[in-house]
């Protein structure tokens, strides 16, 4: 099938890659081709192995609306302006009766809208082409495994009304969906609403673990007891109930924001989302907070060495990184902050560039000599278990604020380390 | 105080004030403002002074040409143009307190320059508006933490009289920048009573609160106590020593002793003696209208005032605005005979313009003896009330147009809406141009009851719209105004003695109340005073 992917994100590049992978020629329309911007696991072996074959990348939008049956959009979600342009290109160009499938998070009722754009395009080209049909596909790619959820996705969800367009896909996606029929279909409304509502739902689940650790610390309980009893109950589940230091990244917190001022627009009442974000943004200075209440109010001059800036392990993307809010609280307070992160030091150096107090680290050992305190921030695999005796002979006081709750308090009372963390009935003394 | 001072002769029985008399006996039988008006096409042009994006039209005013020439040439008798230097060059024009009176320095450009005892004061406005613009960056933007480490949400006003309804006027008055997601939430303590506290704080968090403490001298009683309760209050969240000072900051012309309340010196903010209490909103007694509207809005506010400052200084009398201001007032309550002054905004957002403008005008020029100790023998300060006019054309005003007394009134009108409500706003301007209107042409009736007998004057002060410095610009007219009064009138605008005598008495009493009173000390009171007490311990022992 001929398919036209507009975008350079990360999951245009892996939608690409995929379907000209099996055998789809693939045309991707891109201002420039794009090293795979951040580190995903495949991605760049898949498209070296493409790019000389049937993916094909163009600059030219007008290329693109000729070529694909499929025109996918998949744009980064504050592009709209963008997608009103290339769907008007479509309508005027496309001969053949296209599938519009729209997989980028635009705010809720975008897709629709831009599908009216492509209809009136069309009818001002008036050189009687078959009507298109418009799909909306929400993108629940999880970043640092998206081609395996390309490859072998839970459920493939498709916005939906008109039969052919579903049948299309269904074709498209025939590889993908062997196993068992994973493809559901709707109307294109409630696809939109459904990817609102599953990142919702998980950012209800993360402030409200991030309350219920409140609460643990003021009760004297350890939420990580708590969050497995909780999840062994099969209505409940495991995933997504980690206290830490907030919720962040490129799209999460954005997406739920997003939904809660649609549904503040629809005149009902988003109570439990903006609480959801208001815990959240609260969450995200939860060890600076400590950090405050332990120096007595005091930071300054004070050597913080900070273990993680990437909003999550696995990637370098620091956007909207719940570490980057707090280097930034630090340095108001005129502490001084030391970083490292095992990816992210370039993207990092990028954003906060020089600053009076912030320095680079060299690695994890390094940032550590004659800090303060150590903050915990990303819970990259080689700081589960540091060498604490070679911690605590670095440090100035050894003191570390936990922000994803990677080490047993019972340990480090024994190493002689002040330890906080999230939830664990181990806070500063109360002042 | 020498007895040839003390009994030097009355303005009243000046050349100019005589002539002046005379002069209203004459306009009492001459045509009424309907007929002025009609007669004299030109009679807005001639009455009313565009000044930047102010407008005051006193065309409505019971006066002529010849009413004007005759108020400029008291003006002149009473030297006003270099009382007015002397003010703005830092004279000492408080005489019975012996300083200057220099709220003019406090909007001072930078490179300005007033000498009080061999110091540049401008360099300490200056000095301490930089202290002030660094700590309310740092609120703001979240810098400044509480207890918790949390940013401070809401910052609490406690203080009385110029501390507290300045700052509260203006705060009700303006807004934060558009745009502004989460804008501080400010709030005002200042009754005795303790009721107010008792309404807001439950309300608020201890660890996003921030209190600003004002108070010139530091020992106002209503404002200790109100302060100690917050003190309590926050200590019941946190005992740690450090969190008076990340919850409490204080605006004083006695810094030493806002520390030794317990404010640190960094977060004391201070001001000076030659700053009156009722004029000091521009001083760091403002705190709490910076923390709320940003910086640059509050100097937006000061600016607004400079401008009214220079007009002050250097525009000739009769283009003077707060001059005629003052010379309308005078003509109209010692010559008009009319009690009162009535000031009526019409935008909801003033609703606190009326008592802020009470305790500027009436302590200001609620005085019977000249500054050397005359006793007078005109009136001087009018009674002053108002509201927002709107809403007071639903209480008030059927006095004004009909009852047997009357009192000159002020609309205070902005062109453009605050709101968006663009098309709404047109009926509060047809309302207010509706009631000056009405006011002077008044209406003949055969039924009396429908009467209106009209010839009742007013001005109008049109902003273009209500601004941090239009805003700037109307209080300093006032003080201005004031202060023009004081010169015909020649009393001391700014002492306040007659507030004392209430506070001595209450401190008797409150010793009494609390049973540390002498026995038999209250023999010699009133046996109202007595019998008030009485009854008063009596229902406490019911209790």
């Amino acid at each position: 099938m001929k398919i036209t992917v507009y975008g350079n994100t990360t999951s245009a590049l892996v939608t690409a890659g995929c379907l000209a992978d099996i055998g789809n020629e693939v045309l991707l329309v891109t201002p420039q081709m794009p090293s795979p911007p951040y580190a995903e696991p495949g991605l760049r072996k898949l498209l070296q192995q493409q790019q000389s074959g049937r993916l094909q990348s163009t600059e030219s939008e007008q290329a693109g609306a000729q070529h694909g049956v499929v025109q996918y959009l998949l744009l980064e979600s504050d592009q709209l302006q963008q997608a009103t342009t290339i769907v008007k290109q479509i309508g005027a160009l496309n001969q053949q009766g296209c599938t519009l499938v729209n997989r980028t998070t635009f705010p809720l009722g975008s897709s629709e809208q831009l599908f009216t754009v492509l209809q009136q395009a069309q009818q001002q080209a008036d050189n009687s082409q078959p009507p298109c049909r418009l799909v909306v596909e929400p993108d629940f790619m999880t970043e640092g495994r998206m081609i395996q959820n390309f490859r072998r996705p839970d459920r493939i969800l498709l916005g939906c009304d008109d039969e052919v367009g579903v049948d299309v896909m269904r074709e498209l996606y025939t590889p993908y969906n062997r196993n068992r029929d994973v493809v559901m279909v709707m109307s294109p409304r409630s696809a939109e609403l459904t990817k609102f509502a599953c990142n919702a739902m998980l950012a209800t689940r993360i402030s409200f673990m991030n309350e219920m650790a409140d609460v643990a610390e003021d009760l004297g309980a350890d939420i990580e007891e708590v969050r497995q009893g909780m999840g062994s109950d099969h209505r409940i589940g495991y995933d997504y109930l980690y206290p830490g230091t907030g919720f962040g990244g490129p799209h999460f917190a954005r997406d739920v924001a997003s939904l809660a001022d649609t549904v503040r627009a629809a005149g009902s009442r988003g109570q439990l989302l903006d609480a959801v974000l208001e815990i959240n943004r609260q969450q995200r200075e939860v060890l600076f907070r400590k950090a405050w209440r332990h120096f007595n109010m005091d930071l300054q001059g004070r050597l913080f060495a900070i273990w993680g800036v990437a909003y999550k392990p696995g990637s370098s993307d620091i956007r909207n990184a719940p570490g980057i809010h707090l280097i930034k609280v630090l340095l108001d307070q005129g502490a001084e902050v030391r970083l490292y992160d095992p990816e992210a030091m370039e993207n990092s150096r990028n954003l906060l560039g020089e600053q009076p107090g912030l320095q680079y680290g060299e690695d994890a050992q390094q940032v550590l000599d004659g800090a303060d305190a150590l903050m915990v921030v990303t819970e990259w695999k080689p700081f589960w278990s540091p060498d604490f005796e070679a911690l605590v002979q670095r440090m100035r006081t050894p003191v570390i604020f936990d922000g994803r709750n990677l080490y047993s308090p019972q340990k480090m009372a024994q190493l002689g380390i002040t330890y906080y963390a999230v939830g664990r009935g181990y806070t500063a003394e109360k002042i | 105080m020498s007895e040839p001072q003390r009994n030097k002769p009355l303005v009243s029985s000046s050349e100019a004030w005589q002539q002046l008399q005379q002069h209203a006996t004459e306009m009492a039988s001459q045509k009424p403002l309907s007929v002025l008006f009609e007669q004299n096409p030109e009679r807005f042009q001639q009455h009313s002074i565009q000044l930047g994006s102010l407008l005051f039209d006193y065309s409505k005013q019971r006066v002529t040409t010849e009413t004007l020439k005759q108020l400029m040439a008291l003006a002149r008798q009473q030297q006003l143009p270099e009382k007015i230097q002397q003010l703005l060059q830092g004279a000492s024009l408080n005489q019975t307190e012996g300083r200057a009176a220099l709220h003019t320095a406090l909007r001072s450009p930078a490179d300005a320059k007033i000498i009080v005892d061999g110091r540049n004061v401008v360099t300490d406005v200056h000095q301490v508006r930089q202290q002030m613009t660094t700590f309310v960056e740092r609120v703001r933007e979240g810098v400044w933490r509480g207890f918790t480490g949390k940013r401070i949400t809401d910052v609490v006003n406690i203080g009385v009289g110029g501390s507290d309804l300045g700052p509260k006027m203006i705060c009700r008055a303006l807004r934060p920048g558009y745009g502004e997601k989460e804008p501080i939430r400010v709030h005002f303590i200042s009754s005795i009573d303790g009721a107010h506290a008792a309404d807001i704080l439950p309300r608020l968090s201890p660890e996003t609160t921030l209190f600003v403490v004002s108070s010139k001298t530091f020992t106002t009683t209503d404002t200790l106590a109100n302060a100690a309760a917050a003190r309590e209050w926050l200590a019941q969240a946190s005992q740690h020593p450090r969190a008076v000072a990340q919850h409490f900051v204080a605006a004083t012309a006695d810094p030493q002793q806002a520390e030794r309340w317990g404010v640190p010196q960094e977060n004391v903010f201070p001001f000076w003696e030659w700053v009156g209490g009722r004029y000091s909103m521009w001083s760091s007694i403002g705190l709490t209208i910076a923390l709320y509207l940003g910086m640059e809005r509050f100097d937006a506010l000061l600016q607004g005032a400079q401008q009214i400052d220079q007009h002050f200084s250097e525009a000739p009398l009769e283009q003077n605005i707060p001059v005629l201001m003052g010379l309308i007032g005078v003509w109209n309550s010692n010559f008009l005979g009319m009690p009162g002054q009535v000031v009526l905004p019409y935008a909801a957002h003033l609703s606190h313009l009326s008592n802020y403008l009470e305790q500027l005008e009436m302590e200001s020029l609620g005085k019977s003896v000249t500054q050397q100790g005359g006793v007078v023998d005109y009136d001087t300060g009018p009674i002053i009330w108002g509201g927002v006019g709107s809403n007071a054309q639903h209480a008030f005003y059927q006095l004004l147009h009909q009852g047997t007394r009357f009192a000159p009134m002020d609309f205070i009108l902005p062109i453009d809406p605050a709101g968006a409500e663009a098309e709404q706003y047109q009926l509060t301007i047809a309302n207010c141009l509706a009631q000056s209107r009405a006011f002077m042409v008044g209406q003949q009736s055969e039924d009396p009851h429908r009467l209106h007998p009209g010839n009742r004057p007013s001005s109008t002060l049109l902003l273009d719209a209500l601004t941090p410095h239009t805003l700037g610009m109307v209080v300093a007219l006032y003080e201005h105004k004031v202060f023009v009064q004081s010169v015909i009138w020649e009393i001391n605008p700014f002492d306040q003695f007659g507030v004392e005598l209430g506070k001595k008495i209450a401190t008797q009493l409150h010793q009494h109340l609390i049973g540390e009173g002498e026995a038999g000390e209250y023999d010699g009171y009133d046996s109202s005073t007595r019998g008030l007490l009485q009854r008063i311990e009596q229902r406490g022992k019911q209790r």
